[in-house]
């Protein structure tokens, strides 16, 4: 039996300085300690439970939360003004080539400073929000093909994974055009992740990465025939071929080229289910050669080679294709 | 093998899209021809805010159709979608076309036929800015005016592009065809930002709330007539002591008319002491101040703009709630005469409550849209005192909360 304990702290600012309005200042103190005890109770089964505690104090007005004194907003005047326990249990059934894997837990997330605060013109904040509690499970699998079998060089982990989470963050756009989070008061999401590769040869890597999702508003008073939640796309896939030698040329320690396809499907822009964003697909090709022994990096990317129509979170435009050149010299 | 794959992992592609919750349900074919002495129809504005359906009910509380368009609408002639700010002009139009204001930001009118649901036209109110339209009201066989509530910080760059105005549309080209400034030499640093109008004989009253640039203080409430044939100012009637007074109500003999007036509202939507309804004699003009009923007061809490007389004496509205103060929105009857005031409904929410429409005479019911309930309230407007009768459902289609009424 092993027991890993683990802490972690953190200060996190926020200053918006908004045109025609009065300027905010934020500040988040995050504290998380936490221990992971993992016992292999057998040659094949390993057991874990992880436990933590986090705490969060959040301040406006430029001030520290430890500065005590007259409140001005936020929770000032208290280091740990939020306690948030969180634990897991989970177990591992054998190790390569094959694993299988069990978790459950309870889990708090506690909205961030951007979620309460905003991020941008296009993005703004709901200083309301509360934070975000749940309990989560998971089942999963891990194998690896033998070296000698024929699917040699290949690789998969897929794990599926339900949660249940009440004032879940989600995001809404706004009729007067930017997006808004909100709590969702009971949600349920089901999910499946997939991440497979495969090495056909020294030079050539395929991989695949895939979340299919179901995440739907389960709330007893919701009262729209759509229960979708908003900004959450069913399905995102990303195919990804990647090729690479080394020593290819005099003078050149490497070269990869890499085209990958992304793919989010459509999804809703507000809780009705009655405005929609379209799917969003894009072909990137990125190249690097590495010369002078690696003294020198050359990298090259093309985004969206197909120009094909995306659009940002509002539904507005981004722009088509795009080519970046990169240099990079190491010492 | 490949062909199963390729056409489960198309298969698995759509079916993770999403399409809009249609729901459509068509127009309806209302009793009546337009413009007769009562309204055929209800048309109900559902939203969220985020989006919006409009929803048609027949004058005695029969759902005719629960989707007649939405904001996931793409019908011919609808190149701007229903953003989640839409409201009903607060008379109804003559022509009995269903006329959709979406006020900010889109800043465009959207004509429908009740009978198909159909679009006939859009137009732009915008003139190069988010000029905020509040209201509609048809002046003419091929005429109407559109109050737009918001000031152009940059005018001058397009024709009628101040802002704070009457705009003038011609309904059958539904092109802007004039302006009537409603601006006055000493407004000062109080911009005139017109809320609603209402018809009373050959001039269209329209109610002028005057904020400052940061809406913080507002100058007394204004009322100002427009004659409805030449474009002219005809009478500027400030109202002391009362500000931000928005939406008219007409008694059923046309005598008088009501005013609802909520104040400056600060951050906890409190009592000012600038909020009341104020009743104008209609035969007079300029109009004279009849009586200020301190409804206000008396609920201890200021009034939101809906306002609708059930009978000659007896007048309709809605009370604001406070979120942060957990007060809720309250529909509330007062005697026009002695200014008793009845709560007639606790919403149970602060910002709940929405229009009121009321037809003395002719259904003998008033309506109110109740987004906390999901439902539109209504009482029967004949007894005294006002009757509830039970709530009604009318987006059973998408499920939006009713927030605005209006009639056709």
């Amino acid at each position: 039996m092993t027991l890993a304990p683990s802490a972690r702290a953190s200060l996190e600012r926020l200053a918006i300085d908004p045109s025609a309005a009065d300027p905010l200042r934020a500040r988040r103190v995050f504290a998380r300690a936490a221990a992971l005890v993992e016992w292999e109770a057998t040659d094949l089964l390993t057991l874990r439970a992880l436990g933590s505690g986090e705490c969060h104090s959040t301040s406006l007005d430029g001030r520290a939360p430890w500065d005590l004194g007259q409140p001005a907003g936020g929770d000032d005047g208290a280091l740990c003004t939020q306690l948030e326990p969180a634990g897991r249990v989970g177990a591992q059934l054998g190790d390569a080539p094959v694993a299988l894997f069990v978790n459950a837990g309870r889990y708090a997330r506690v909205p961030t400073l951007a979620e309460l605060y905003g991020l941008s013109g296009a993005v703004r904040g709901n200083a309301a929000l509360s934070s975000e509690r749940g309990v989560s499970a998971d089942v999963g699998v891990r194998a690896t093909a033998p070296a000698r079998s024929a699917l040699a060089g290949g690789s998969i982990d897929l794990f599926a994974f339900a949660r249940r989470a009440d004032g879940l963050v989600a995001y809404e756009r706004s009729g007067l055009g930017y997006v808004r989070p909100y709590n969702v008061g009971a949600a349920r999401v089901l999910g499946l992740e997939l991440l497979a590769s495969y090495r056909a040869a020294r030079w050539v890597r395929a991989e695949l990465a895939a979340t299919l999702l179901d995440p739907r508003d389960v709330s007893p008073d919701r009262a729209t025939a759509n229960a979708l939640l908003p900004y959450q796309p069913r399905l995102i896939a990303v195919p990804r071929v990647e090729l690479s030698t080394r020593a290819p040329l005099p003078g050149v320690a490497e070269a990869k080229l890499a085209a990958s396809y992304f793919y989010s499907a459509s999804r809703y822009a507000d809780a009705a289910g009655l405005v929609v964003l379209p799917a969003q697909q894009s072909l990137d090709v990125e190249g690097e050669v590495s010369l002078l022994g690696e003294h020198l990096a050359v990298r090259g990317r093309v985004a969206n080679v197909l120009d094909q129509a995306r659009t940002d979170l509002i539904g507005y435009p981004l722009p088509g294709r795009a080519a970046y050149l990169a240099l990079e010299g190491r010492l | 093998m490949r062909r199963l794959a390729l056409a489960g992992s198309l298969a698995t592609l759509a079916a993770c899209g999403v399409s809009p919750v249609s729901g459509t349900t068509g127009g309806a074919a209302l009793d009546g021809g337009a413009g007769g002495a009562c309204p055929r129809a209800l048309a109900v504005v559902d939203t969220d805010y985020a989006s919006t359906n409009v929803s048609l009910v027949s004058p005695d509380g029969q759902v005719r159709s629960a989707s007649l368009v939405s904001s996931a609408s793409a019908a011919p002639g609808l190149t701007t979608a229903l953003s989640g700010d839409v409201v009903l002009p607060l008379a109804r139009p003559a022509s009995g076309e269903i006329v959709l204001i979406d006020r900010y930001p889109n800043a465009v009118l959207t004509w429908l036929d009740p009978a198909t649901g159909d679009v006939l036209a859009q137009a732009s109110v915008a003139t190069g800015f988010s000029s905020n339209p509040h209201d509609y009201l048809e002046v003419g066989a091929h005429r109407a005016y559109v109050t737009r509530y918001g000031a152009n910080p940059s005018p001058g760059r397009e024709p009628f592009d101040e802002g704070g105005d009457l705009l003038v549309l011609d309904t059958t080209t539904h092109a802007v065809t004039g302006r009537v400034a409603l601006a006055q030499s000493g407004d000062g640093a109080y911009a005139p930002h017109p809320d609603r109008m209402v018809r009373v004989g050959g001039a269209a009253w329209v109610s002028l709330q005057r904020f400052d640039a940061s809406f913080a203080s507002a100058a007394d409430a204004r009322v100002v007539g427009v004659d409805v044939a030449t474009d002219a100012v005809r009478f500027s009637l400030d109202l002391p002591g009362l500000a931000n007074c928005g939406s008219f109500a007409a008694s059923p003999s046309g005598k008088v008319v009501a005013l609802a007036c909520s104040g400056v509202l600060g951050p906890h939507v409190a009592l000012d002491g600038r909020s009341a309804v104020v009743l104008l004699d209609a035969t007079a003009e300029p109009p004279v101040e009849l009586r200020r009923l301190a409804v206000a007061v008396a609920l201890g809490a200021p009034l939101a703009p809906p306002l609708a007389f059930a009978s000659e004496e007896t007048l309709v509205g809605v009370a604001f709630g406070d979120v942060g103060g957990g007060r809720s929105d309250v529909a509330y009857a007062v005697d026009a005469r002695t200014g008793a005031v009845t709560r007639l409904l606790d919403a149970g929410a602060a910002f709940a409550l929405g229009d009121v429409r009321c037809s003395p005479g002719c259904s003998g019911l008033c309506w109110l849209a109740d987004a906390h309930s999901g439902a539109l309230r209504s009482w029967d407007a004949a007894t005294t005192p006002l009757a509830p009768r039970d709530a009604l459902v009318v987006d059973t289609a998408i499920g939006l909360p009713p927030r605005g009424l209006g009639e056709l």
